[in-house]
């Protein structure tokens, strides 16, 4: 197991240094002056000269790359904002609690709503309570998340006065942008665990359970969900990752100051270093979370395990004692 | 399946009615202020609130744009605009767009050496919330931190600063300029250099100035909050000797950032703020009838012509433009139809303008009245209507009697972008096709700056100063533009009529007429940029603002309260 994590741990450094360079790259061929950003367009020509000597932006593409790596990857400095010269670091760090928060409560929120769903609608397939889940699932996944936000803040926070309609504040603060942001994780993983949990249950080993004489619950519950919670656990994780880069909408909407609202503003003024720290960061904490994923899937899932740990010493082992026989 | 069938029908129906009640409005009663009739009062008085001794006056503003950071060097920004003055303070800086330079920290400023020098004398009692004294030494490096920190626009006439005393400095400029203290003094936040030095952020989030108000809490991106600052330095020189944007009509302000426009509606409704620094087109009427000019029940409104002017900008440079030519200029001016594209772009919510980048709500010094009487002239380009006789006698002048194909640079901003197609519409007729190309604001800045970039025109905008001579400078005047000239990249060789005009315009004493000269050669006869319309802000409140100063953006500090309004307490 432990080579596992290794390994895929050592699989991350390539991509991230592939994913620095690819952003670098790409922002440094995309036109525009960054010292026309930094000074604004009333700036004088040598105010400008001056500014781009001290941005190093004279030195040659090369040079440029290996700083801003050095600066990432050693010291962990994504460099300083060029709109309004704050550490594009620590705003990214004091930002990310709120945008994991978000992604993980309306995962929660997803599953916690959603696997029960699938589970009812597949043990009474073609049922009205099937189609009133399925229903919902379809809607769950139709409803725009921005409009789905609007609508809960008219309703609780407008009409009924019971929840704030945005902002910073208690848990209450992040119940609204939670479910609009949850919505689509409920659909998808009522609509995912009720294809697994049907599959299931065709299978020759419930057949088996019940002609042993196993009460229903005791067949869905102890038999059929392990084996269809893989790729169930896979999807809301993959799911969480989604949901971290995909906040900008909801904490623009909640107005929660989070990376996805950091990053918009930094697109809207064209802040390349802010753009690009944003970026990479991103992929990181990405990574990580798939890191995560692989790591619960091959926890919960005894073939990627038995796979990998069968396949270097054991493997050699049994050469030696083919071998020698 | 029939139960199945009434659920969805519900579900249907439910979703229709949120959607209505989100478009519902509702009754209106109270009158508004013009822009105008603001400024007037602000020349007038400005009034500082007489509070109970037991009041404590809270106050919460929706803001769209994060000011991101409190160094006096970062972008300007709205949120930058509208909550500095709380903190910071300058030489001597103005309290409405057409009031004079006030003394803040500075105490005099006197012109020598036929206007090229300001000597300025400070208080000698300026202490900043730190307890740091402020000296002349401070404002040297105050001026000189701003300018390393890449923030040096005041630079662009000032040589030097020499101090005399503790007290007394001598700003010694590079030429004599009407508009030296604007360049000077606007931008030039005065600080201690022990606190900035002693700042681990550069005033970012922990600044320490003189002002009235001190940042007491925040989350970056979220909100800020200012409380009074009960040791403030100028109190002691008295009431008479304190700027009006230091008074403390309020205890208490906290700005709150809600950039979605719907959101920042809903919290003025929910009560989470008491005021909208700058409404949403959109929400307009949800709080405002811009028709009777009254506002919604429960809230006080205030429409202000914003100093913002939107225009078109021509290519004069004649190896890359058609546009070099003047009377392909005036063929655009006389198809463009100024009052169309207001009812076009901003629903009527805005003025035709009729003077190039000058607009008429904060430039005293022109001649409106004569400006006027010329547009009723039918060969003035502002003149009501769209003259399509006129445009192509104008093209076949130039040499394209068949028409011509332009290029027109604009913004992804979207009233940038309407007004440009509207511009394209209406000129289609007399043969001139207009293509349309849009950039972000910073690649739009890049390009704008060079002839050679493929734009014929854009479709832009400028904020407007006091000063008639500000404008004119920034846009002829040869500052980021080098070896092109200015922003319409005309030399002086090529048109030296505009430059003398310009000169005598933009020197000490400059009347009415040398600023009529000016507008009528360069913006009604040459046409260099042809102005389309200024646009209004609305400001919004709840019922119990007595009257919201509006300076560009709400000035909380001299707005007035009734009695009991929005009371707090004070933070522990």
């Amino acid at each position: 197991m432990w080579k596992y994590i290794v390994k895929r741990v050592l699989w991350l450094i390539p991509i991230i240094l592939a994913v620095a360079i690819t952003i670098f790259s790409i922002m440094y061929f995309v036109p525009g002056d960054p010292a026309v950003i930094k000074l604004g367009p009333n700036a004088q020509q040598w105010q400008y000269e001056e500014a781009r000597e001290a941005m190093g932006l004279n030195d040659p593409y090369i040079v440029r790359l290996g700083n801003y790596l050095s600066d990432v990857f050693l010291h962990f400095d994504f460099g300083d904002s060029l709109t309004d010269g704050t550490s594009v670091t620590d705003a990214l760090l004091e930002r990310l609690p709120r945008t994991f928060v978000i992604a993980i409560l309306s995962t929660i929120f997803g599953g916690a709503l959603g696997i029960p769903l699938g589970i009812s609608a597949a043990t009474h397939p073609n049922s009205l309570r099937d189609q009133m889940s399925m229903f919902i699932a379809i809607i769950g996944i139709s409803i725009p998340s921005f409009w789905l936000a609007l609508m809960l803040v008219l309703l609780f926070s407008i009409i009924l006065g019971w929840l704030p309609a945005q902002g910073l504040g208690g848990i209450e603060y992040y119940i609204l942008p939670c479910i609009s942001a949850g919505m689509m994780t409920l659909a998808e993983s009522a609509r995912h665990t009720r294809a697994m949990v049907v599959e299931q249950m065709r299978s020759d080993y419930v057949i088996t359970a019940r002609a042993k004489g196993a009460k229903e619950k005791r067949v869905v519950y102890k038999h059929v969900l392990p084996n269809a919670s893989i790729p169930i656990v896979t999807q809301l994780f993959s799911g969480l990752g989604q949901k971290m880069a995909g906040a900008m909408i909801i904490e623009q909407i909640f107005g929660i100051p989070g990376i996805g609202m950091y990053m918009i503003r930094a697109i809207n003024n064209r802040d390349y270093i802010a753009v690009q720290g944003a970026v990479i960061f991103f992929s990181i904490i990405l990574s990580i979370v798939m890191l995560l994923t692989d790591i619960v899937y091959a926890y919960i899932d005894p073939r990627i395990k038995a796979q990998f740990e069968g396949s270097s010493s054991h493997r050699r082992k049994r050469t030696t004692e083919q071998e020698g026989a | 399946m029939s139960k199945f069938k009434k659920a969805l029908s519900l579900l249907i129906v439910l979703a229709m009615a949120l959607s209505l009640c989100a478009c519902a409005n509702s009754a209106e009663d109270e009158v508004i202020e013009t822009y105008a009739d603001l400024e007037m009062e602000a020349n007038a008085e400005v009034a500082q609130q007489e509070k109970a001794e037991d009041q404590y006056i809270e106050v919460n503003i929706g803001i769209s744009i994060d000011p991101a950071s409190f160094s006096p060097a970062a972008a300007s920004n709205t949120g930058r605009v509208a909550m500095l003055p709380l903190i910071y303070e300058k030489l001597f800086c103005q309290y409405a767009k057409t009031s004079d330079y006030a003394a803040q920290i500075g105490k005099t400023k006197e012109y020598e050496n036929d206007g090229k020098d300001i000597r300025v004398v400070i208080w000698d009692n300026v202490y900043d919330s730190a307890g740091n004294h402020i000296t002349a030494s401070d404002v040297v490096f105050s001026y000189e931190k701003m300018r390393e920190l890449g923030f040096s626009e005041h630079y662009n006439y000032l040589e030097s600063i020499e101090i005399v005393n503790d007290y007394e400095l001598v700003f010694h400029h590079t030429e004599a300029n009407p508009d030296l203290e604007s360049y000077t003094f606007e931008k030039g936040f005065v600080f201690s250099q022990a606190a900035f030095e002693a700042s681990s952020d550069g005033f970012a989030f922990t600044p320490v100035t003189t002002g009235r108000y001190v940042l007491t809490d925040y989350v970056a991106g979220s909100y800020y909050t200012f409380e009074s600052n009960a040791d403030y330095w100028a109190l002691e020189n008295g009431e008479e000797n304190i700027h009006p944007l230091s008074y403390g009509n309020v205890d208490k302000v906290t700005y709150k950032v809600i950039a979605d426009s719907s959101q920042m509606a809903n919290a003025l409704k929910t009560g989470n703020i008491d005021m909208i620094n700058n409404l949403g087109s959109e929400q307009v009427e949800e709080f405002y009838d811009p028709m009777t000019g009254t506002a919604t029940e429960g809230y006080t409104a205030s429409a202000t012509l914003s100093t913002v002017s939107y225009m078109l900008q021509f290519n004069a440079d004649a190896e890359f433009s058609a546009c070099a030519d003047q009377n392909v200029r005036k063929a655009i001016g006389y198809c463009v139809d100024n009052q169309a594209v207001v009812d076009i772009v901003l629903e009527g919510r805005g003025t035709p303008n009729i003077a190039g980048s000058v607009v008429e709500n904060v430039t005293p010094l022109l001649d409106w009245d004569a400006l006027r009487a010329l547009q009723q002239q039918e060969d003035n380009v502002y003149h009501e209507g769209s003259n399509y006789e006129l445009a192509k006698q104008c093209l076949e002048a130039a040499g394209y009697p068949d028409g011509i194909h332009l290029v027109c640079m604009t913004n992804t901003d979207a009233e940038m972008v309407k007004a440009a197609e509207v511009v394209q519409s209406l000129c289609a007729p007399a043969g001139i096709e207009i293509e349309i190309i849009s950039y972000d604001s910073a690649l739009f800045d890049t390009y704008r700056c060079t002839p050679d970039t493929g734009w014929d025109m854009l479709s832009t905008c400028w904020g407007a100063a006091q000063k008639i001579y500000f404008h004119p400078t920034l846009i002829f005047g040869a500052n980021s533009y080098g070896e092109w000239g200015n922003r319409n990249f005309v030399l002086e060789e090529d048109d030296p009529k505009l430059f003398e005009l310009l000169g005598k315009l933009c020197s000490f004493g400059s009347t009415s007429e040398d600023a009529n000269a000016f507008v009528e050669y360069a913006f009604l006869e040459q046409v260099y940029d042809y102005a389309l319309f200024d646009k209004n802000n609305y400001i919004v409140a709840q019922d119990g603002v007595e009257s919201i100063y509006v300076m560009d953006n709400i000035v909380p500090q001299l707005c007035t309260f009734t009695a009991g309004y929005a009371c707090g307490e004070p933070s522990k």
